[in-house]
């Protein structure tokens, strides 16, 4: 299985294509279009393993209880994969590495891929304007989208990135959350919170942050019911 | 008449040069600028009674605009409302073109559009999407909310109904949930189309039920009335 990447930066579309008997597991919504010889099948496991706990921490992620496979059967197949939002989906290859990634940010994986939040730095973002981040392992693709464009960051050294613009990050850096500058700046330069990173490793970064745009815009929305 | 497809994909918009005499309808509020020697006049295509059955059955507004060419080379703008892709075919008279009734954009004066085609009661019980056919011979223009992927269908493809944009009628369909009982009701995927035949399908690659859905919670809540 691998993905195929069209239509970045604004309105990626992440193509899987599947040999006879592969499958790609997805977040839930995400299929726009697909062959007609996929069977789908929606777990609360990630890749067979987790059950209805696994399920459940996920959703405590911030992220779907449910996942949907999708296998070829009878011959290869396509998949066609789009994020709700506006924006450019990435793909990393993992072997037995480790990955963070905002759990909104998830899109597709292989079924060699686990998620868990059960990852203890966790507690730290929780704090951080509501963000909850993703333990990727295992082997194989991961599909994760972004709002606005992507841009990669190799860092060596230190880098502070406002919470809101985290996509994902390598297991090399290690980070602490800090407010940004003095209290005056804090409270009135408009920034929150910030993550500081330091060691080495990749850090994907969106050019957009979800929450600013949410409240830009959900403040023109007639008020919903209680 | 002559045009060209400007801003691709990301904001597309096409920009129409007219000679005197000739003519280009508008889905109503889709001009964006035009020269000054060009005639506007605003109709109720087909008459009033084919006006309404647009509207009410195909979502589509009741008012067309036809913009003629007076003297001299006339030219005018025209955009679709979301932002996204916009696709230019030429109709031949032989293969009508079946469109979701919000992608149309624009056409010359030998396309019909009839919301009377047999195949929208199918469409009509899933999730309100509402389709026109488009027959006749002659250029035709729709919208797409993110890009538009082109798949040619040969055997059968499963596309999601809030992402269909348009298809040829040569292609047969029909309006069913995705996988199993537990799949359909847990996988987020909703009512799914699967096309059968030989023909061209054409897929947006966002759809706007995916950002309301995030916006929603910003919106504010209703105060009680005191």
């Amino acid at each position: 299985m691998n993905f195929d990447i069209k239509y970045g930066p604004s309105y990626a579309l992440a193509i899987a294509r599947l040999a006879d008997g592969e499958t790609v597991v997805a977040e839930p919504s995400a299929m726009v279009s697909m062959s007609s010889n996929v069977q789908v099948t929606t777990t609360y496991k990630s890749s067979g393993k987790g059950g209805l706990l696994g399920g459940l921490k996920r959703m405590l992620g911030g992220e779907s209880f449910f996942q949907n496979h999708f296998t070829a059967t009878g011959g290869p197949a396509n998949v066609d994969l789009a994020p709700k939002m506006v924006g450019d989906v990435e793909v990393t290859e993992l072997n037995g590495g480790k990955l963070y990634l905002q759990s909104s940010s998830y899109l597709a994986s292989g079924p060699g891929i686990e998620l868990n939040t059960k990852w203890g730095g966790a507690k730290t973002f929780l704090g951080g304007e509501g963000m909850f981040m993703l333990e990727v392992t295992g082997t194989g693709p991961l599909a994760f989208n972004s709002f606005g464009a992507i841009k990669v960051v190799d860092v060596d050294g230190s880098f502070t990135v406002d919470t809101g613009h985290i996509v994902a990050f390598e297991e090399g850096l290690q980070f602490s959350n800090k407010k940004f500058g003095g209290w005056k700046t804090f409270l009135l330069s408009g920034e929150g919170l910030v993550c500081h990173f330091t060691g080495k490793g990749r850090l994907w970064l969106q050019t957009r942050n979800p929450q600013a745009f949410g409240q830009a815009v959900g403040s023109m929305l007639p008020p919903r019911k209680r | 008449m002559n045009f060209e497809i400007v801003c691709k994909p990301d904001f597309a918009a096409v920009r129409v040069k007219l000679q005197p005499g000739e003519t280009i309808v508008t889905e109503a509020g889709a001009m964006m600028s035009m020269s000054t020697n060009l005639d506007m006049e605003t109709n109720m295509r087909g008459g009033l009674g084919a006006a309404l059955k647009r509207k009410m059955m195909g979502g589509e507004s009741l008012f067309q605009n036809t913009y003629t060419c007076k003297e001299g080379e006339g030219r005018i703008e025209i955009a679709p409302s979301t932002p996204g892709d916009l696709m230019h075919l030429e109709l031949d008279g032989a293969t009508p073109v079946i469109l979701q009734s919000g992608a149309y954009v624009a056409s010359t004066e030998g396309v019909e559009l009839d919301s009377k085609w047999g195949g929208g009661k199918t469409f009509f019980g899933g999730e309100g999407l509402f389709m026109l056919q488009a027959t006749g011979t002659g250029h035709l223009f729709f919208g797409s909310y993110g890009a538009i992927h082109e798949v040619d269908v040969d055997g059968g493809y499963v596309v999601d109904t809030g992402h269909i944009v348009a298809f040829e009628n040569t292609l047969d369909f029909n309006v069913r949930t995705v996988g199993g009982l537990k799949a359909s009701i847990f996988s987020g995927e909703g009512l799914v189309c699967e096309f059968r035949g030989t023909g061209k399908l054409w897929i947006q690659t966002r759809a706007g039920q995916g950002m309301a859905e995030f916006l929603h919670p910003f919106r504010a809540i209703e105060q009680k009335k005191k």
